[in-house]
């Protein structure tokens, strides 16, 4: 199965986990005491994000500890980049529709008065 | 569809004012003429649209013409409230409207997920859009989770059944 960078951020849980491992490295169970929701869920979502390549798991003695490895996220920010413009657009656009119809309804309503 | 995981913060956040009624810029989204004209990004990139259908689940397929050849895209509606809401997953298609890549893009979701809200006020409409990319691997899990419980519940109600025989 293809994975992408955009697979591990689609969900809103992976991406408070990446939130919380950009600051910190933590073990296994201090990100899932964080989550309402069952560790093999998280455990889930952990192993999704290391097979992006946006979660790197050191097991250190006894302990799995996770880190968060970025550089994949540049991937993500061009996206945002370039969907923020593919957007802004198209809402222009949409102000400039809105102006040409809602004028011509004007007109017609004024020429039915 | 599986808005509600979906809540959460959403990856983009775009917020515009309209100097029109709520009922016009929703309206924009519900016809096919009207969509296929604002969202072409300049002249030079037709769009014509394929087919509409507006309601949840419905689709709006649409094909685009570029320099560098058509594209084919459509939209699958989500959730719908009139002159408020409206949601749809975003994604780029073969001829077919079968999900494909996006063509041209290097780095693209699969599928992106948008909601638009809408709020009037003295005439004039906020637009807010939000998006994330959808997480079409979620909602397979999800389909395989929802399979699996049906599949133990079965599971469970023959047992059940064999009990009862059992015990006669």
């Amino acid at each position: 199965m293809r994975r992408d960078v955009f697979q591990a951020i689609a969900d809103p849980t992976r991406r408070e986990i990446i939130g919380m491992l950009a600051y910190q490295k933590l073990n296994l169970n201090a990100v899932a005491d964080h989550f309402s929701i069952s560790r093999p869920a998280i455990s889930k979502h952990i192993k999704m994000l290391t097979e992006c390549g946006l979660v790197v798991i050191e097991q250190q003695g006894r302990e799995r500890y996770c880190t968060a490895s970025l550089g994949q996220l540049g991937e993500v920010s061009d996206w945002i980049e370039q969907y923020r413009q593919f957007w802004n657009t198209r809402l222009d656009n949409l102000d400039k529709y809105l102006a040409k119809t809602q004028k011509q309804k004007k007109h017609a309503k004024r020429k039915s008065d | 569809m599986q808005s509600a995981s979906q809540t959460k913060e959403s990856v983009l956040t775009l917020t515009r004012q309209y100097d029109y009624p709520a009922e016009a810029v929703f309206n924009a989204f519900t016809e096919a003429d009207a969509l296929a004209e604002w969202w072409a990004p300049s002249d030079m990139f037709k769009v014509s649209a394929l087919s509409l259908d507006f309601k949840p689940d419905g689709l709006f397929r649409f094909r685009m013409d570029t320099e560098e050849g058509p594209m084919w895209a459509k939209f699958t509606f989500g959730n719908i409230r009139r002159h408020d809401l409206i949601e749809f997953v975003l994604s780029f298609t073969d001829e077919k409207g079968t999900v494909t890549r996006a063509p041209f893009f290097e780095s693209w979701p699969l599928e992106i997920f948008v909601r638009v809200t809408l709020e009037e006020e003295g005439g004039k409409t906020t637009l807010t859009l939000e998006s994330s990319p959808f997480n079409a691997t979620q909602q397979e899990l999800d389909t395989f989770q929802q399979n699996k419980d049906s599949f133990r519940q079965g599971t469970e109600a023959s047992l059940q059944r064999l009990e009862k025989i059992l015990a006669r």
